[in-house]
């Protein structure tokens, strides 16, 4: 409730809540980081970042989709309702940064705008197939992106400055499409990264915590559903003056709400059955309000009259009971009506009455000792906490807090092996030597140069995802001398020319020696762009890395086959990498959006120096 | 389609932000007072909403500008079992994501190599049990094994296995009709001993951990002939062996004095004639 707006109405209780939240955050993304980093030794900052970020999102999502039916379910769970909406934007935050990071090293630096390049890259794998197969292959970022559209808007409009512009229903109707962004994020995962991680642990984990929010919100529904069903049977009496029986009087406990739901009469309109209202005895007097809050739509009748109002259960939002008008200065309104007492049952009349009508009740001749009640633990986060429920609510923190962590950490362990490798990242050296452009741009050297580990030959490549930039283009058979950023892994080297201030001719260079044919043979392999698998990327294959390595090979990044032994013990083995070129001894014509899947390659195995080039005569999906 | 998507939703994304600062210096306060008062922190927390939703709010300071009121009034009056109707629908796409996860999973490719034997080149169940040829140990401290496999067909299947990753280095195994020219273990020259016998066919990549199979080149099995291991990564022959199809003697060639790792000499193999070369 609010006159005016604040950024955020603290009190003692969202500040615990948010200490708690923070920490549970750390303590996730501090176990899922820790563990990975402790058991897998190629990991790298940014996969850490990224794969935190997202797995922290998905676990507290699916936190805030159990807190709405557990609420319903055992209003002791009220207590984690009243600040949900910081879980939201925090959710949001989580996947915003694993989006932005993933979009700037699977996106950007390539030959499209980033965003494009990554929902873009292969989306004509949307197109349905008749394997069922193919939907392994189905691109999986454009579903992270329809997630994180849905969370920004309800992140956007978590404000009270939404809830009133939009109104409670509108608001609560945005505040829906968290089912959307919780069915796409499910689709995001499995159709992403659970396409290049095998162990059983992150579909069994999946599964179950689909389960169990489904069995939640079904049972929510079911006793929603029972409550609906619960309006009394029409019987004679002032029934026929408009009026519903509501509930028996001895149902009412004083000051505490009553959900009634009044039948629908003969004339009355089908939208408007069947018709929830709040029963209120209050000092011997019983009224009848509107069950839904101005707030955000909560149920008033499962509320308390707190300090003489009506107090919503969810917030605290307060109505006086005789107009339900908030009291001054606050100016929220929700329908009242008329209500009387026939033979011990409460009847009210349908038709709301005029907005702020004052009304007496009808008068209850109750004892009062009969209508007294002991007051059940009700919740409102800026009263003090009833001991029960703070006993609850810390038992669930502490659940939270340890179970959490614990699922992050398991996941953490359980990812496959990244691929080593170097990038030497920022570290600048300089080379020189022989620059050849065919089969695959390269610099010919007679030495170690540039600190490289002694190679006759060192790929070369272009800033970002680009192949042999345009400086360096046009002078093939040149000796040159640049600046630039080594990569390496095994026998692969390689050369991120990023410094194009520094590039020279020195002038003609000596003919590099000519290839050596080693024979024909036909290879099976995943396609991969050279310079992620060389050390930039991790990982750097699989469906994961695919519209980065599409990127890649577009902008012209030596493509390669990845072929591989048998796993051991679930892991991939890293494998060994043979360049591919074109059949003339050209660069290879290729569908660059075939990368990361498995490709069968044939033609001729060529040494050049010593690196061994596949001039590929053909170059096709395989089967699988 | 999704590139023309994008272009229409940063265009969308613009125009909001461009209302969005217009409408926090004319338009905000005239839709809801209860901002007039508000902090920075607060319009600066209200703003991406703005931008999301600027055509709900122009319609609504339109409206304020003509006067009518729209402070807490609902766009659209959905009652709340109108909601929960609405919500109880929207939760059937649950169990369609659901399927559809549940199927990509089910379609994920497998580990690479797991649980895929190399193919088996056709042999028939009865085929005699492999010759397996002495281990050695080309590569530091990485056994690798060679073994023949021949049924009556005519085929001979030759099997790589090796307990770990032979990729660095890089190995191909070759096959030359030629025999390994006599004496070439002690000769030992870089020429002699390093290259390849004329007319090497390359029967495949060599890497472990697992199996790798090839076939002779038909016709060819009951012929001497040489297998040749070939490192790409030092260029040169690591290993080799002769096949004899009726004797027991053979050549042996050995790494040369210069390769990085002990090598035991693989012995030669005589080709079990009963199952070569009958067809």
């Amino acid at each position: 409730m609010s006159v005016g707006y604040t950024t955020v109405q603290w009190n003692r209780d969202k500040k615990v809540y948010d200490a708690v939240l923070l920490g549970g955050l750390l303590a996730t993304i501090g176990a899922f980081a820790g563990v990975t980093a402790a058991t897998h030794p190629g990991a790298t900052a940014e996969t850490l970042i990224l794969r935190s970020t997202a797995l922290a999102a998905l676990l507290l999502l699916h936190v805030i989709l159990a807190i709405g039916p557990l609420s319903r379910l055992d209003r002791r769970f009220l207590v984690l309702l009243y600040n949900r909406r910081h879980l939201g934007v925090t959710t949001f935050s989580l996947g915003l940064v694993h989006a932005a990071l993933a979009t700037l090293q699977y996106g950007a630096f390539g030959d499209r705008p980033a965003v494009e390049s990554l929902l873009n890259s292969y989306s004509k794998d949307f197109l349905p197939s008749s394997s069922l197969a193919a939907l392994a292959n189905v691109p999986f970022e454009i579903f992270g992106a329809v997630a994180l559209g849905f969370l920004f808007l309800l992140a956007a409009t978590s404000h009270d400055f939404w809830n009133r512009n939009l109104g409670p229903a509108v608001w609560k109707l945005l505040h829906l499409g968290v089912i959307i962004a919780y069915a796409s994020l499910l689709l995001h995962v499995a159709l992403g990264v659970l396409q290049s991680e095998s162990s059983l642990l992150y579909p069994i984990l999946l599964g179950v915590g689909f389960v169990v929010l489904l069995g939640l919100h079904w049972a929510a529904a079911r006793r929603e559903g029972a409550v609906d069903d619960s309006a009394l049977g029409p019987k004679p009496g002032p029934e026929s003056e408009g009026y519903r029986r509501a509930c028996a009087v001895e149902e009412l406990k004083e000051d505490h709400g009553h959900i009634a739901v009044l039948e629908r009469g003969a004339g009355d309109p089908p939208e408007g059955k069947p018709h929830r209202v709040a029963i209120f005895l209050h000092q011997g007097r019983v009224y009848a309000l509107s069950n839904v809050c101005r707030h955000q739509g909560g149920p008033l009748g499962e509320g308390q009259v707190i300090d003489g109002c009506v107090t919503c259960p969810w917030h605290g939002w307060q109505y006086r009971a005789h107009d339900g008008v908030s009291p001054p200065p606050f100016t929220e309104v929700v329908p009242t009506y008329s209500a009387r007492i026939v033979d011990g049952e409460v009847w009210v009349h349908p038709e709301p009455l005029a907005e702020g009508t004052e009304s007496d009740g009808a008068l209850v001749e109750k004892a009062a000792e009969e209508a007294a009640a002991e007051a059940e633990p009700f919740y409102v986060g800026y009263l003090p906490t009833p001991g029960p429920l703070v006993t609850h609510a810390r038992r669930v923190a502490i659940a939270l807090l340890l179970g959490v962590p614990l699922v992050a950490g398991a996941v953490g362990a359980v990812q496959h092996q990244f691929l080593d490798g170097t990038f030497e990242f920022g570290v600048v050296k300089s080379f020189e030597g022989v620059l050849v452009e065919e089969p695959l741009p390269a610099l010919i050297v007679d030495g170690p140069t540039g600190g490289a580990t002694p190679q006759d030959s060192l790929l070369l490549v272009g800033f970002g995802k680009q192949g042999l930039p345009d400086f360096a283009q046009g002078h093939g058979g040149s000796r040159v001398r640049f600046n630039g950023s080594l990569i390496y892994r095994g026998n692969l080297t390689m050369v991120e020319m990023n410094d194009p201030e520094s590039f020279e001719v020195l002038g003609a260079g000596a003919p590099p020696s000519p290839a050596q044919p080693l024979g024909t043979l036909t290879l099976r392999g995943e396609l991969v762009d050279t310079k992620c698998y060389g050390g930039v990327m991790r990982p750097a294959v699989g469906k994961v890395h695919r519209a980065c390595a599409i990127a890649c090979l577009r902008g012209g990044i030596p493509p390669g086959i990845l072929v591989r032994g048998d796993a051991e013990e679930g892991e991939p083995t890293p494998g060994t990498v043979v360049l591919l070129a074109g059949p003339d001894g050209k660069s290879l014509d290729f569908d660059p959006s075939w990368a990361a899947l498995e490709v069968e390659a044939e033609g001729e195995l060529t040494l050049h120096g010593q690196s061994a080039v596949l001039r590929t005569r053909e170059l096709r999906l395989t089967d699988s | 389609m999704i590139a023309i998507a994008l272009q229409v939703l940063w265009l969308y994304l613009a125009v909001g932000a461009l209302f969005a600062l217009l409408f926090q210096f004319r338009g905000l306060v005239q839709v809801d007072s209860g901002v007039e008062d508000s902090s920075l922190w607060t319009r600066l927390l209200i703003t991406p909403g703005i931008v999301a939703l600027w055509p709900l709010m122009a319609r609504k300071w339109a409206r304020a500008r003509h006067g009518e009121s729209g402070e807490g009034a609902a766009e659209a009056p959905v009652t709340a079992r109108g909601l929960r109707l609405l919500h109880r629908r929207l939760v059937w796409i649950l169990p369609l994501a659901a399927i559809v996860a549940a199927l990509a999973i089910s379609q994920r490719p497998a580990v690479p190599g797991s649980g895929e034997q190399a193919p088996d080149l056709g042999l028939s169940p009865n085929a005699l049990p492999a010759t397996v040829l002495a281990p050695f140990t080309p590569f530091e401290g990485i056994p690798l094994e060679i073994s023949l496999r021949g049924q009556a067909v005519g085929r001979v299947q030759v099997e790589a296995r090796s307990p770990r990753d032979l990729a660095v280095p890089s190995a191909w195994l070759y096959f030359s009709v030629e025999d390994l020219p006599s004496g070439v273990a002690a000769t030992g020259t870089a020429e002699d001993s390093d290259g390849l016998p004329p007319g090497s066919v390359l029967l495949g990549p060599v890497w472990g951990p697992g199996v790798q199979r090839y076939a002779l080149p038909q016709g060819e099995t009951g012929s001497r002939g040489s297998l040749s291991l070939y490192s790409l990564g030092w260029g040169r022959r690591v290993g080799s062996f002769s096949l004899g199809a009726n004797e027991s003697a053979a050549h042996s060639s050995a790494p040369s004095a210069a390769a990085p790792t002990s090598a035991a000499m693989p012995t030669s193999v005589a080709i079990p004639t009963s199952e070569v070369g009958a067809s």
